[in-house]
């Protein structure tokens, strides 16, 4: 008897520890307020900056491969674009593009051609100049159909050839299968691969851009086949000898499932411009949340994504007191709220105009998001004051409007049940849906909020949380009733037709929530037509007053990304673009480096 | 016994075709699309305005070269003619051969493993040895208790704890937090790379090893306290050995032939369990490869981490049954 008693008293003094330990660890001391605003770009800081030190990097998934031509994952992206460079590069302050490897392009009058006329100072990481053929290889290597880049294929697909103009290798033009104003993004985009590593037997040469216009025609000639087998074999996508660009960095060694370490190329040419401060760039893979964050704390990652807000503005309330400094940049996309129209429930406007009444987006942000949003009425990226219309107004959080709003739709409690009702077809139809995601613990607990409002009006809405994959299938399905998802914004004049034209409906089109308004679809056709700037802007401008008139989403915001780093690094710029900051920009002063060039 | 062998792994071949029919249809049944993964919709974040109609194109090439697009019973029968050469097909993901892969990342998995196992019984059979001989003393009560606490903690929850609480600055700073080496340690000399290795291990192989050792300890208990109310252990006492001599060399080694068994029983649930270990300290091996694959609807790499943990258990239950023999003598395989 009495040990069991010992025992009880050990377990209750065990838990009452753990508690009290913890709680005593919340109230840190409220340090200095001189902290850096959270969510700006950060000033350019590199008077006196110096060579040396490392960044670590925190990736939650190590990349598959780091040929940028077969490649198409993110982590995979965040590193290659510190080996590769591409003809053009892009400001992402001003958003606008500027020269690279390659000058500005000459469009012709057409629309049908560019020429970009190369740097002559650009150079390899081997010490080969960057040439018009180095181009035209990579160019013909994306084309290739059997090459494992089915993705990237499709920004091409309206390249029709690319060839040295007066067989200068110094200027190249590319040509295209019709008139695109939007062509530049892509053509000045694509990173620039060495022709004498890649393709040492010239066999891109033995097939032509026609021989790539389909499987069919590519099956007739073997060099094809022939050369996306090598291209998709495992060692071009690993070994530093094939993964070789002309970027400010080059792979000194991959450890499959650990870490990527870069290593500044030592005679990189355009240090000018893209300054390469730190010796190495390390890529440090670390699968889970909270790890990782224990890892930052201790010191053994400079630089990490928050993926909790509650981590970030809770746990790392005093990052300080770490060395660590937390900055929540906006990186261009949007969350939304899309209501499949092919459901009775959601077809009217007037309902899905109910429901946006009925999402109060000013507390979600608050206690959800911990404030780290910026609210958006339309699916243009809210920093592009030059394409954004800013006429929409907010759409207020207002249950009475809904109410009557839902009423005039014909939605009624005849039955007394506390759910809305309505005849439709001859069959009594009941308010009541389910919201499908992924699991994403900060949709869920935002879909409970909005299901509780909806609940106060007498719409029964559940949360059905899929595994990625399958929630994946079920969209594009249309086999859903409204979800909470989110798009990537381009950093360029985006495209509507892929989410929103009502020829999307089908097979691979993005537009899930079946949108169909044929006066939506022909300024969306306008649009890609226009080549006159300015009548663009005002066509895209109509058009979002109708996307808004619609909601065919309920816009919601633009969520803020959330970093932390080291303390000790200096000109830290956070971009609004995906992957917002470039680290080898980043530099460390003498007395605070902590990672010697002798430490291997 | 030769021939109980013989016959055993004669067996194994019926065992394994049932076991891969039923988990290729489950994989293959399971809603998800791999080839989405090659046309880049699999990634929320891409830009999506810019597909086309090369995506359905591709996906039929995909089906196509992956086999996907014929009858389910056809892509088993491929497979299994693949596999019966060895070859278990490249990855869906990098395309690299799925055996590299695996076999790039078994030692991991297997040295946790292998020390995990060999840990559990070091600990477990003093453990249940003694709190059997002093059943009901305080210590017994003691153990029991902690035991059953061990054993009902999940394992993601006691590694996250692990970490938080012994791998960070704020509290205690023991043990590194994640991965299987510290970044710059090649040049270090083999001792302390060695060590470092150890040092990154040690939370991890904890983590694994507290349901397991639990699990046995508890078995340990329960076997040795049938084994000390037989007849020739009164016997033993009534000869006047001392207390030690009965329990050690009369009871310990028929109390052992159950936790023997159990070893079979352990491995592949140290299998299931090495995917949340491996993901939480972020361990390249095998469980964390599984995982990722499953994921991704990565089919040959499913397929072929699968085979190998069921030809791994088949192995475990033989060696189990083969030390049956070993241990009690009254057992044998072979007719008289």
């Amino acid at each position: 008897m009495k040990s069991k008693k010992i025992l009880s008293v050990l377990l209750i003094l065990f838990f009452a520890f753990g508690i009290f330990y913890s709680c005593g660890k919340k109230d840190g001391d409220k340090t200095s307020d001189k902290k850096r605003k959270l969510d700006d770009i950060g000033e350019l800081d590199t008077n006196g900056a110096i060579n040396g030190d490392w960044v670590i990097k925190r990736e939650m998934s190590d990349a598959e491969k780091l040929n940028p031509i077969v490649t198409n994952d993110n982590t995979a992206e965040g590193v290659y674009l510190r080996i590769y460079e591409a003809l053009l590069d892009q400001n992402f302050i001003t958003f606008e593009f500027i020269p690279e490897l390659a000058s500005l392009p000459e469009v012709a009058p057409d629309y049908l051609s560019y020429t970009f006329k190369m740097n002559k100072d650009a150079k390899f990481s081997d010490g080969k100049p960057v040439t018009g053929e180095d181009v035209i290889y990579t160019m013909k290597a994306i084309k290739n159909p059997f090459a494992d880049n089915a993705a990237a294929r499709n920004y091409y697909e309206s390249v029709k050839s690319v060839e040295l103009v007066n067989g200068d290798l110094g200027i190249v033009r590319i040509n295209m299968k019709e008139p695109s104003w939007r062509a530049i993004i892509n053509l000045g985009s694509f990173a620039i691969c060495p022709k004498h590593v890649l393709d040492p037997e010239n066999l891109t040469d033995k097939y032509t851009w026609d021989d790539c216009k389909d499987y069919k025609t590519a099956e007739k000639n073997p060099a094809i086949k022939k050369y996306a087998d090598f291209l998709n074999s495992q060692e071009v996508s690993r070994e530093p000898k094939y993964v070789l660009g002309s970027g400010p960095y080059m792979l000194e060694k991959w450890e499959t499932g650990q870490n990527i370490i870069l290593k500044r190329s030592p005679n990189y040419w355009d240090r000018k411009n893209t300054p390469n401060y730190p010796d190495k760039i390390i890529f440090k893979i670390i699968q889970d949340n909270s790890a990782s964050v224990v890892a930052a704390k201790n010191k053994e990652i400079d630089l990490m994504v928050v993926v909790s807000p509650k981590d970030f503005y809770k746990e790392l309330e005093n990052a300080e007191q770490f060395d660590l400094v937390r900055v929540t940049p906006s990186e261009p996309a949007f969350s939304y709220i899309g209501w499949n129209m092919k459901n009775p429930l959601f077809s009217d406007k007037k309902v899905r105009w109910a429901l946006s009444h009925l999402v109060d987006r000013n507390s979600i942000i608050e206690k959800v998001l911990y404030g780290s949003a910026t609210k958006i009425q339309s699916p243009v990226y809210y920093k592009f004051e030059k394409l954004l219309n800013k006429e929409l107004p907010e759409i207020p959080f207002d249950p009475e409007k809904a109410k009557k709003l839902l009423d005039e739709a014909g939605w009624k409690d005849t039955d007394g049940n506390g759910i809305l009702d309505k005849m439709v077809d001859g069959k009594k139809l009941e308010f009541k849906f389910t919201f499908l995601i992924p699991t994403h613990p900060v949709r869920k607990q935002t879909l409970l909020v909005i299901a509780d409002a909806l609940k106060k009006v007498g719409i029964q809405a559940e949360v059905q949380e899929l595994e990625w994959s399958v929630y994946l299938d079920k969209t594009k399905k249309h086999q859903f009733d409204a979800t909470l998802a989110a798009w990537a914004n381009p950093t360029t004049p985006p495209d509507p037709y892929q989410i929103y034209h009502s020829s999307q409906m089908e097979g691979e089109g993005s537009n899930y929530v079946s949108y169909n308004n044929p006066e939506s679809d022909k300024l969306i056709e306008e649009y890609r037509r226009e080549l006159d700037e300015n009548k663009r802007i005002d066509i895209l401008k109509r058009w979002q007053q109708i996307i808004y008139d619609d909601q065919v989403y309920t816009f919601l915001w633009n969520p803020k990304s959330r970093y932390i780093y080291n303390n000790r690094y200096r000109n830290t710029r956070f971009y609004s673009k995906r992957n917002s900051m470039e680290m080898n920009e980043w530099w460390v002063p003498k007395g605070s480096q902590k990672y010697s060039p002798t430490m291997n | 016994m030769s021939q109980y062998i013989l016959k055993r792994l004669l067996l194994f071949i019926p065992t394994l075709i049932a076991i891969t029919i039923i988990t290729f249809a489950i994989s293959h049944l399971a809603p998800g699309d791999p080839t989405e993964l090659k046309v880049g919709v699999s990634n929320e974040s891409m830009k999506a305005d810019e597909k086309s109609q090369i995506n359905e194109q591709a996906k039929q090439y995909y089906k196509a070269k992956w086999g996907l697009d014929k009858p389910l019973y056809m892509q088993y029968l491929i497979w299994v003619g693949n596999m019966a050469t060895g070859d278990f097909g490249n990855s869906f993901i990098d395309n690299r051969p799925v055996m590299s892969k695996i076999l790039e990342r078994i030692p991991v998995t297997a040295s946790i493993t292998f020390i995990v196992v060999f840990l559990s019984y070091l600990i477990a059979i003093p453990i249940g040895i003694y709190s059997a001989a002093r059943q009901y003393s305080f210590a017994d009560r003691f153990s029991t208790f902690l035991l059953f606490v061990f054993y009902s903690l999940p394992g993601f929850w006691v590694a996250t704890m692990g970490i938080i609480f012994l791998s960070n600055v704020e509290y205690f700073k023991i043990f590194p937090t994640s991965g299987l080496t510290t970044l710059g340690s090649d040049n270090w000399s083999f001792i302390e790379r060695l060590w470092d290795r150890v040092h990154h291990l040690i939370l991890p192989v904890i983590c694994s090893a507290l349901a397991s050792f639990a699990f046995l300890s508890r078995q340990m208990r329960g076997s040795m306290l049938e084994v000390i109310r037989q007849d020739y252990i009164r016997t033993a006492r009534a000869k006047g050995l001392t207390e030690k001599t009965v329990v050690l060399k009369h009871a310990l080694r028929n109390s052992l032939i159950p936790i023997i068994t159990l070893l079979g029983g352990l491995l592949p649930g140290l299998i299931g369990g090495a995917i949340i270990v491996e993901s939480i300290f972020s361990i390249p091996g095998i469980g964390q490869l599984g995982f990722q694959a499953i994921i991704a609807r990565d089919y040959p790499l499913i397929m072929a981490e699968l085979v190998l943990a069921a030809i791994l258990t088949m192995i475990g239950l033989l060696v189990v049954d083969i030390l049956y023999a070993v241990v009690d003598p009254r057992i044998a395989f072979s007719k008289k």
